[in-house]
């Protein structure tokens, strides 16, 4: 069996060199910058600002509400929900959609002063071994208290874009190594994009204490 | 300034975890020769960030250097037009500027350190000295300011130069300009352990305060500035007396910068001026070193007015959050970008404005709590002094290393 290595995740934010100040150059954006620069701005932005989870939740959908001035078509973006998208070109086209779409209805729309553009952003990441491993469900349970939000973040958020899907490291190892499928279909079900990545966590801890009570492995 | 503080000190405020993967990070670096450039040891805010980051990163096993480039007072006058310059006011040039900032620049060629592995200059007069970079090494330029309405003849000037560097970090998005070299985004960072920010028990607070001749039962609106026109307090004083009459408040403005500058010693005759027409307002000019005193009255506030026409990154908005204040912010500056606005405090665009969320929050305590607690919450996450010191450690294996993407420091 293949111990459960504890990873984290640090990132540096660097500029694409895109800005948007009126729809048409926010389409351009949304059309070339690359794939990290959605993933920054349409998921990670949920933890950067994590409580605003409750409405307009990503950086697109919240500039055009706030600078553009544009109510409905920020509700569209809004509406695409990275709880529903796992896959980064999906949710990018569905996006450039919804601002093509709403440039062909052919409403008024202005510049904006540059110090209200968007400004594309990407996030280079950086993993490294915290030292923290398990290999069993007492040393998973154990290293899950004590690991820091950005390790848990990188196996529960950034894994359902690296190994697509609906999943994630945790239930991947709890599912294949130690045999705990219905606990990992548990932690697979957890909605991770509504709740601030620290309460996710002692979600799954309790999850896995039950477990434990219950006399798992 | 207090004195050194370790890392470990560090784990009561950010977790256990944070400080150990600190501590794996820079394992990856020991011996690393990492050397800062600027232009003063005492004063200013790049300085304070060096006295806390520079002991931290030696804690860490860096090796590190702080040097300060040597200038003579005509150098210094002329870095402090051309930082006016590029905050977009409008300067006349003596036409010897440019001569003079080769020269010192000249002077200081034996500043750069041959042997570090990362050279970071921070901020616009030191910024010359890469032309004296050695063939390893790789060179940062970190701006602390915002060029984003920077003149053109000086930005044209400093282009030149900022473009023989590996890479440039600035504070916000917007402060950024195009450049051919990469250009990283990281907020500059409070330190929580710091006279500013350290935790005082409630009641030692509401004694502070009441030294100052403030009444801490009856609630605070606060504004903590120097008497400057750019932080608007005759505003601030009009929209308090906008917002009176439901709530009974008082209004605390504190600062100081009056002593030495004369302008500042007018605006504060004016705010005085303003204030005696109006019940309940407190005009504290405090000396600059009373940073404790300014943090009692953040603590005993109930709300944060930062009502600035103009703002750098704002980190007096960032020490308000972190003591748990919602914050009425003007949406200028790194205030559009740290209050999330409805969420840790309210963004504003007027007198009245301000009035109407002065108002609002005061007659809703429950709202002030929510907000407060969330403000905080977002500067732990984002704004405090060790995770943006992992930021950095990261960022000079990234420059030194080239490495850009997904990638594993493991490998």
């Amino acid at each position: 069996m293949k111990p459960f290595r504890f990873t984290s995740e640090t990132g540096l934010v660097r500029w694409t060199g895109y800005k948007a100040q009126d729809l048409n150059s926010f389409l351009d954006g949304l059309e070339k910058v690359g794939g990290s620069s959605i993933y920054y701005h349409f998921y990670q932005s949920l933890y950067r600002k994590h409580f605003l989870a409750v409405d307009f939740m990503h950086d697109f959908a919240r500039w055009v509400l706030i600078s553009l001035n544009l109510p409905p078509l920020a509700e569209r973006l809004a509406q695409i929900d990275p709880t529903d998208y796992h896959s980064i070109r999906k949710a990018r086209e569905r996006m450039i959609h919804y601002v093509r779409d709403f440039i062909g209805e052919g409403g008024q729309w202005f510049r904006i002063p540059a110090t209200a553009a968007f400004y594309f952003l990407q996030q280079d990441s950086f993993v490294i071994r915290t030292g923290h491993e398990a290999g069993d469900l007492q040393g998973f349970h154990d290293c899950l208290k004590q690991v820091g939000e950005s390790s848990v973040y990188y196996h529960l958020v950034e894994a359902r874009i690296r190994l697509g899907g609906a999943d994630n490291d945790f239930s991947a190892w709890l599912e294949h190594e130690l045999k705990e499928k219905a606990l990992a279909d548990r932690i697979r079900a957890l909605n991770i994009h509504r709740r601030p990545i620290g309460v996710t966590r002692e979600l799954v801890v309790a999850a896995v204490r039950r477990r434990l009570e219950d006399g798992g492995a | 300034m207090s004195g050194r503080v370790e890392l470990d000190a560090y784990a009561d405020v950010v977790g256990q975890s944070e400080i150990e993967e600190i501590r794996v990070i820079a394992d990856r670096l020991q011996g690393f020769k990492v050397q800062h450039v600027n232009s003063t040891r005492v004063g200013g805010g790049v300085a304070e960030i060096l006295n806390r980051t520079v002991p931290l990163m030696e804690e860490l096993g860096l090796d590190v250097r702080w040097d300060v480039m040597r200038g003579d007072p005509a150098f210094f006058e002329a870095t402090k037009l051309i930082h006016n310059a590029l905050h977009g006011s409008s300067v006349r040039f003596p036409p010897d500027i440019v001569q003079t900032m080769r020269e010192v620049t000249q002077r200081n060629a034996d500043v750069p350190w041959p042997e570090a592995d990362v050279t970071v200059i921070h901020d616009p007069q030191p910024v010359g000295l890469v032309q004296f970079r050695g063939k390893t090494g790789k060179w940062i330029w970190r701006c602390h300011i915002d060029l984003s309405e920077a003149d053109i003849r000086v930005w044209s000037f400093l282009r030149m130069m900022v473009e023989r560097y590996d890479c440039s970090v600035f504070h916000l998005p917007r402060y950024t300009k195009e450049l051919m070299i990469p250009q990283y985004v990281l907020p500059p960072s409070i330190d929580p352990l710091s006279p500013k920010n350290e935790e005082i028990p409630l009641p030692e607070a509401r004694e502070m305060v009441s030294r100052l001749g403030v009444d801490p039962d009856l609630p605070i609106v606060l504004q903590v500035s120097r008497f400057d026109r750019l932080k608007d307090p005759v505003g601030v004083i009009e929209a308090f007396r906008l917002a009176s009459g439901q709530e009974p408040a008082q209004l605390v403005l504190a600062g100081g910068g009056a002593d030495d500058d004369p302008e500042g010693a007018k605006v504060l005759a004016e705010v005085r001026e303003a204030a005696s027409r109006v019940p309940q307002v407190h005009i504290l000019d405090l000396p600059p070193d009373r940073h404790r005193d300014i943090n009692a009255l953040q603590r005993v506030a109930t709300v944060v007015v930062q009502k600035s026409v103009r703002e750098g990154f704002g980190l007096v908005v960032t020490e308000a959050m972190w003591k748990g204040k919602p914050v009425i912010g003007n949406a200028v500056g790194g205030i559009r970008e740290q209050i999330i606005h409805g969420m840790t405090g309210f963004l504003v665009h007027s007198t009245e404005g301000t009035a109407l969320r002065i108002r609002q929050l005061l007659g809703d305590p429950d709202l002030c709590r929510r907000m407060g607690e969330q403000a905080r919450e977002s500067v732990r996450v984002n704004y405090l002094l060790p995770s943006i010191l992992k930021r950095w450690l990261v960022m000079f294996l990234a420059v030194h290393r080239d490495l850009r993407g997904v990638v594993s420091l493991d490998d």
